[in-house]
């Protein structure tokens, strides 16, 4: 019965289906030799030659352990009372204040003095000035405001002396 | 002695109580591997010891932020890896030398190390490891040495089971050629 099922499955499904890459087979061969080489070898000569100092385990332990688990205790911060008796306290609170005050008294006075010095610099510098030095300034700058009151005719006739007409023409 | 599950570590190291505890178990349990892990990779037993110490103070740091969606062990065996690639190529950048040369420098250093007592074909085997490309040479001691599962190695490089199956092949090929070209048969 089951025979002849088989038969008339592999009538209609001739192959499994199931296919290998390319040249699998002519390699195959190869690799499996390789494979038994390396087994050869490993039974000719087990380990590899490599060896380590005596103890030298125990002491790498003990190594890695020191620079790891081996926390140092940390040192407790000590408490540094800076006042030991009240009397200190109370002296040390009263120098405090006083030394303020000090300070706050010397600067109001320095900004005062700074203010008067620079007042009596700039007395000082007139007073250096000769009088008629301070005369002549100012008459001269009357001068200029004179000069800069002329009449149309007279700045017409300055410029008509003075410019050419292709010098008006190019300013115009 | 019955070895402690990472779980259980891990649940210690939790526990301010029991860090310590639990940092002692995890050392016990891998310090040895890890150890081997990067011996292979760097050679020289003097730099594997600092190695081993600065990737087990980096465990010791990062460990409470170690999720538990990877693997312990292979977490810590990513950190030993990472690190030793790491002074692999500040090496190579210190002394400006390409990787050929570095690699002729590290297997004449086997011959001259007070700590390598290997046989002939063991000697060799590791000569002809230092030919191979970084990558080649990781995933072969892992899988060769370590005995490690080609998952387990995916999860640590980072690189697909199908990748690192034709790096072992082909490195195992190299190896192969190099010790019957040197007239050793097996």
């Amino acid at each position: 019965m089951n025979d002849e099922i088989e038969d008339k499955l592999k009538v209609k499904v001739k192959q499994s289906g199931f296919s290998v890459p390319e040249h699998y087979f002519d390699q195959l061969t190869e690799r499996i030799q390789t494979k038994v080489s390396m087994e050869k070898l490993k039974d000719l000569s087990s380990g590899d030659g490599f060896a380590v100092p005596a103890s030298y385990f125990e002491q790498l332990e003990a190594r890695i352990k020191e620079k790891t688990t081996t926390v140092k205790p940390k040192k407790e911060a000590g408490i540094f009372r800076l006042w030991r008796s009240d009397i200190v306290k109370y002296a040390s609170a009263a120098c405090f204040v006083l030394v303020s005050a000090f300070g706050l008294y010397m600067n109001n006075h320095h900004s005062i003095s700074a203010e008067k010095s620079t007042d009596t610099t700039t007395e000082q510098t007139l007073f250096d000035i000769d009088e008629q030095m301070i005369i002549d300034h100012i008459q001269a700058s009357k001068n200029v405001k004179t000069t800069t009151n002329a009449s149309e005719k007279e700045l017409e006739d300055y410029i008509l002396n003075n410019y050419s007409q292709t010098d008006i023409a190019s300013n115009l | 002695m019955k070895q402690v599950e990472d779980a259980e570590i891990l649940e210690k190291f939790s526990n301010e109580k029991t860090r310590n505890e639990a940092f002692n178990l995890l050392l016990s349990k891998y310090q040895q591997k890890i150890y081997w892990h990067i011996r292979r990779l760097v050679i020289d037993h003097d730099d594997t010891d600092d190695l081993v110490q600065d990737v087990f103070i980096k465990v010791w740091r990062n460990l409470e932020k170690f999720r538990s969606d990877s693997q312990l062990y292979t977490w810590i065996y990513r950190i030993a890896t990472n690190e030793s690639i790491t002074f692999l190529n500040k090496k190579k950048q210190r002394n400006n030398t390409p990787l050929d040369e570095v690699s002729e420098e590290l297997a004449d250093s086997l011959v001259e190390s007070a700590y390598f007592n290997g046989d002939k074909l063991q000697l060799k085997l590791q000569q002809a490891l230092l030919t191979l490309p970084e990558k080649q040479r990781l995933v072969f001691n892992m899988k060769y040495f370590d005995d490690l599962k080609y998952e387990e190695i995916s999860e640590i490089l980072g690189t697909s089971v199908g990748a690192l199956k034709a790096s072992f092949h082909i490195a195992a090929k190299k190896i192969e050629t190099f010790l019957l070209n040197d007239d050793i048969s097996f």
